[in-house]
């Protein structure tokens, strides 16, 4: 069963690849850790040990065997789904009444990009990501078309 | 509990949040100005009209600044505590709620406007820690029919 899950898990890492199109994955938490292929993400506290809904953050990012990593804690409070594609990581957050995605390069941390605040769900569907019912175009290697420069 | 032991009497702040709340779930301004409502007490507008209304001169509310202990010590006397933070678009406000001593936050209710806010939480779910620090709270009295 673990080795079906891996091998599905490689088939859609890989998929992108194959066909061309950034392919964004919804990454499983259980309690405070998500992990999919060789990207481990510890999210902070959880609301609930036993049925998480939320994190606070900071997000702590490891991949494959490099030294791991601490994204900037402006990136809270989180919620799911947290999607990765291409070594991208879209992680939705709110503070207040307003919500925000946020693109993080996996390997370094960094923040590459984030959305204008909305309010609703961050949604995956039929290969749409979308915010707030808004559509959010990701170029072929997964990130967002018409990031300026410095990633804003 | 044993036989002879109450229940410390909620708070009418905790009663009418309890009230309120699924009303108001996914508003948070709404949810506020209802549990005012109840409490005999006029809060009306969005959530940043609502800060600008707490902090004006004369308003009767006591500014208590952006100090979670002090606004919980109110809380815990029985007055209405409202926090509050401005923001572009959309601000937010919570009811806050008796909280027990050594919490690290004060608990709050609140609605969240595309989503579902929650019942008495600590505020470090309603706002992120960039923007906790910046929290107003605000103090008024319960008219005493309550």
């Amino acid at each position: 069963m673990r080795m079906a899950h891996g091998v599905l898990t490689l088939a859609l890492a890989l998929a992108p690849a194959v066909a061309g199109a950034c392919h964004l994955v919804p990454m499983g938490i259980a309690g405070s850790v998500g992990k999919l292929g060789d990207v481990s993400v510890a999210f902070g506290t959880a609301d609930d040990a036993q049925h998480p809904t939320a994190w606070q953050g900071p997000l702590r990012i490891t991949t494959g065997t490099a030294p791991a990593c601490t994204v900037s804690d402006e990136v809270a409070v989180i919620e799911a789904p947290v999607l990765l594609g291409d070594g991208i990581l879209y992680v939705p957050t709110y503070s207040g009444s307003n919500n925000r995605l946020y693109a993080v390069d996996a390997r370094n941390c960094r923040v590459l990009w984030r959305s204008r605040t909305f309010n609703g769900p961050t949604r995956l569907g039929d290969g749409r990501l979308t915010i707030g019912g808004r559509p959010v175009p990701l170029d072929r290697l997964c990130r967002p078309t018409g990031m300026t420069k410095d990633g804003r | 509990m044993s036989a002879g032991v109450s229940k410390p009497a909620e708070s009418a702040v905790e009663t009418a949040s309890r009230q309120e709340w699924p009303r108001w779930k996914s508003d948070c301004s709404g949810f506020v100005h209802a549990v005012a409502g109840d409490l005999g007490i006029v809060l009306s507008g969005n959530a940043n009209a609502m800060v600008d209304a707490m902090g004006a001169k004369a308003s009767g509310w006591v500014a208590l600044g952006h100090d979670p202990a002090l606004a919980t010590g109110y809380a815990n006397r029985g007055f209405f505590v409202v926090a509050g933070l401005k923001a572009a678009g959309h601000g937010h406000v919570v009811v806050i709620v008796p909280t027990p001593p050594g919490s690290r936050y004060p608990l709050g209710y609140w609605g969240r406007l595309g989503g579902v806010g929650r019942e008495k939480t600590g505020i470090n779910w309603s706002w992120n820690h960039r923007d906790l620090p910046k929290v107003d709270y605000y103090a008024k009295p319960v008219p005493e029919v309550h």
